[in-house]
């Protein structure tokens, strides 16, 4: 190379690539603890540095967050990892620290820590990972962390990067989601807020609690993860209105937050309370009732619906009729349609 | 606020089931896109095409967004089953996108001005086969879509969801049970509800071949042939809401849809079409 001021200058191209050097095999492959498995004189592109960039990347901050690990991990040659461990799929350690980048809702860098495991040296969106990953995570209104999915995996916003194989929506500050089989509620920031180990199915938080299936039962929990509720139904809603209709047995009834039935069950089916008033089957017909249990409206009909904006309609012997809800008490006239005139 | 009015969102999401006959008399021959083939073959193709009209709505820059579950279930001599690939009855459009199916060439000629011939050619994702098979049990089908609405509304109850629509396409009566035994799951769907509205419960009555008569949304019984069938169809279906009334009433040409019920009688296969191009309106209200 000449430089500005005539003077010739050596430059060791060993290790590198320029554009130029296409067609020609690597002249060096790099040092092992550091290279992909995969790496031979014949992959010598603009990605030779992936894979390095990638694990010398991960590994400064696993020791960043876990100091102690040079001592147990560096050999000398290496730093904390060795990719042939890691590429196989043996190592532990990685497994561990994708947990605790889960946990913390670091998913840039759980992302980054997937990437070593990848079967080929040259990797797609490092660059996309390494500029979220300069970028510190800001905290956000649910309202700003609607799910998204990209690649097949679901996130949050632009705030949590999509890490898992499902979601649901947040609320009460928290998200139900899953990576493989573990199920568990992260925080607007990303982090593991309550461990979901064991839970085959887990719901909302509606009023402080969500409903989740256990044994094939479903109970609910608190916002700490506390099975305030033992799993012994078979259906849950959600809470509304400080109760929640569950099923067991073929029979609904409705219980309260201590988990103690507030209406026995002996329903065929029930609704939810929207403004004290649940729809209810009973020996077949469908009727309305109070938080109490007591009918407002006797099961009489064939078919009744929920009550919106104070109204709702329900049939019967092919009739229809039109209910009006007035605070507690709810009245009903026949409706004289074209069918009924 | 009377319902039905809920955006359709990627947190409150939505749901089409929809209900195939699958039993023997589907076999029978009809005219459909101007060749003659089987009522489930073109009932499938119907279908596909509505999966992917939907699937096609819900396709943004970023990919296919999850705003509606999909499930269609065939039902035909012991079987009810799901008609879509995979071990799950729930799928996501993104899901739908992404699956490997057959797939079919539709051509579609038109008439330029200059009296030449133009022709498209679109390839279509077939997701659903046709079958034809055997009794209709249709009340046990019925069951299984109250399960997986019931299941659906749980899951999202709490939610502002625009609530799940369910579309039965038949061409016969339940093998498997009384009119007033489908009257009662009928009215069991139907009473499933979300914070927007309850379930939606939509029959399409396919004619036997070459008829003319069709009904579509009629608002009384009397606009229907006077048969307990006929009735029992017109009272298993659900009113439609008010964000159906301006296509209800550009199809029938009422001015006043209240009371119109979503049924069909003697549906040929264009007023199938016009049923799920309604019964799936909801498309209109993803955000």
């Amino acid at each position: 190379m000449v430089l500005p001021g005539g003077e010739l200058r050596l430059i060791d191209f060993d290790g590198m690539f320029t554009p130029g050097m296409e067609g020609f095999p690597a002249p060096e492959l790099g040092t092992p603890e550091f290279r992909h498995t995969r790496r031979d004189k014949g992959f010598f592109n603009e990605h030779i540095d992936d894979y390095p960039l990638a694990l010398i990347s991960v590994s400064l901050h696993a020791l960043a967050a876990f100091p102690k690990l040079h001592a147990e991990r560096c050999g000398g040659e290496n730093l904390i990892f060795h990719p042939e461990e890691l590429i196989r799929g043996t190592c532990t350690l990685v497994n561990r620290l994708k947990d605790h980048w889960v946990c913390e809702g670091m998913n840039d860098l759980y992302r980054l820590t997937s990437l070593l495991s990848s079967r080929s040296p040259a990797i797609e969106g490092l660059r996309s990972i390494f500029a979220a990953l300069s970028q510190a995570p800001i905290p956000r209104a649910e309202g700003e962390l609607d799910i998204t999915r990209r690649d097949g995996f679901y996130g949050f916003g632009n705030i949590i990067a999509p890490i898992y194989d499902d979601a649901a929506p947040f609320s009460e500050g928290l998200a139900a989601v899953r990576i493989m089989k573990r199920r568990f509620y992260i925080d607007t920031r990303g982090r593991k807020v309550i461990d979901g180990k064991g839970l085959e199915d887990t719901g909302s938080f509606r009023e402080g609690l969500a409903a989740v299936r256990k044994g094939g039962k479903y109970g609910y929990i608190d916002t700490v993860g506390n099975m305030v509720v033992a799993p012994m139904f078979d259906q849950a809603h959600a809470f509304g209105e400080g109760v929640a209709a569950v099923g067991s047995g073929g029979k609904y009834g409705f219980i309260d937050r201590g988990g103690g039935y507030r209406i026995a069950p002996r329903f065929d089916s029930a609704e939810d309370f929207r403004s004290g008033v649940a729809v209810v089957c009973e020996g077949g017909k469908y009727g309305y009732i109070d938080p109490d249990g007591n009918y407002l409206v006797e099961p009489v009909f064939d078919f009744a619906s929920g009550f919106r904006g104070g109204r709702a309609v329900a049939e019967k012997g092919g009739d229809k009729y039109v209910l009006t809800q007035n605070d507690k008490t709810i009245a009903y006239e026949r409706l004289l349609g074209k069918d009924n005139t | 606020m009377n319902g039905y009015s809920a955006r359709i969102t990627r947190k409150n999401p939505s749901a089409f089931i929809f209900m195939v006959d699958t039993s023997g008399s589907m076999e029978e021959k009809v005219e459909f896109n101007g060749s003659a083939m089987s009522k489930s073959g073109a009932v499938a193709s119907i279908i596909n095409a509505t999966l992917g009209e939907i699937v096609a709505r819900c396709r943004r820059e970023d990919g296919y967004r999850d705003y509606f579950d999909i499930a269609v279930i065939g039902y035909g001599g012991d079987d009810i089953r799901s008609l879509l690939p995979g071990t799950e009855t729930f799928h996501t459009p993104a899901r739908l996108a992404l699956m490997r199916t057959k797939t079919s060439k539709i051509f579609k000629t038109r008439a330029l001005p200059d009296g030449r011939e133009a022709v498209a050619v679109t390839e279509v994702k077939e997701w659903v086969q046709p079958a034809a098979l055997g009794k209709t049990p249709m009340y046990a089908a019925m069951n299984r879509a109250y399960d997986l609405a019931r299941e659906w509304t749980v899951k999202h109850s709490g939610c502002e969801c625009f609530p799940p629509v369910v579309i039965n396409i038949t061409d016969g009566e339940a093998t498997d049970a009384s009119d007033e035994d489908m009257a009662k799951v009928a009215a069991k769907i139907r009473s499933l509800d979300t914070r927007d509205g309850n379930v939606l419960l939509f029959n399409i009555y396919i004619s036997s071949a070459g008829r003319q008569d069709g009904v579509l949304f009629p608002a009384s019984c009397g606009e229907l042939p006077d048969t307990p069938h006929a009735r029992l169809l017109f009272d298993m279906s659900s009113p439609v809401p008010e964000v159906y009334s301006g296509a209800v009433g550009a199809i029938t040409g009422k001015s006043d849809t209240a009371g119109c019920r979503g049924v069909s009688y003697n549906a040929s296969m264009t007023d199938i079409i016009n049923m799920l191009n309604i019964g799936t309106i909801s498309v209109n209200l993803m955000s």
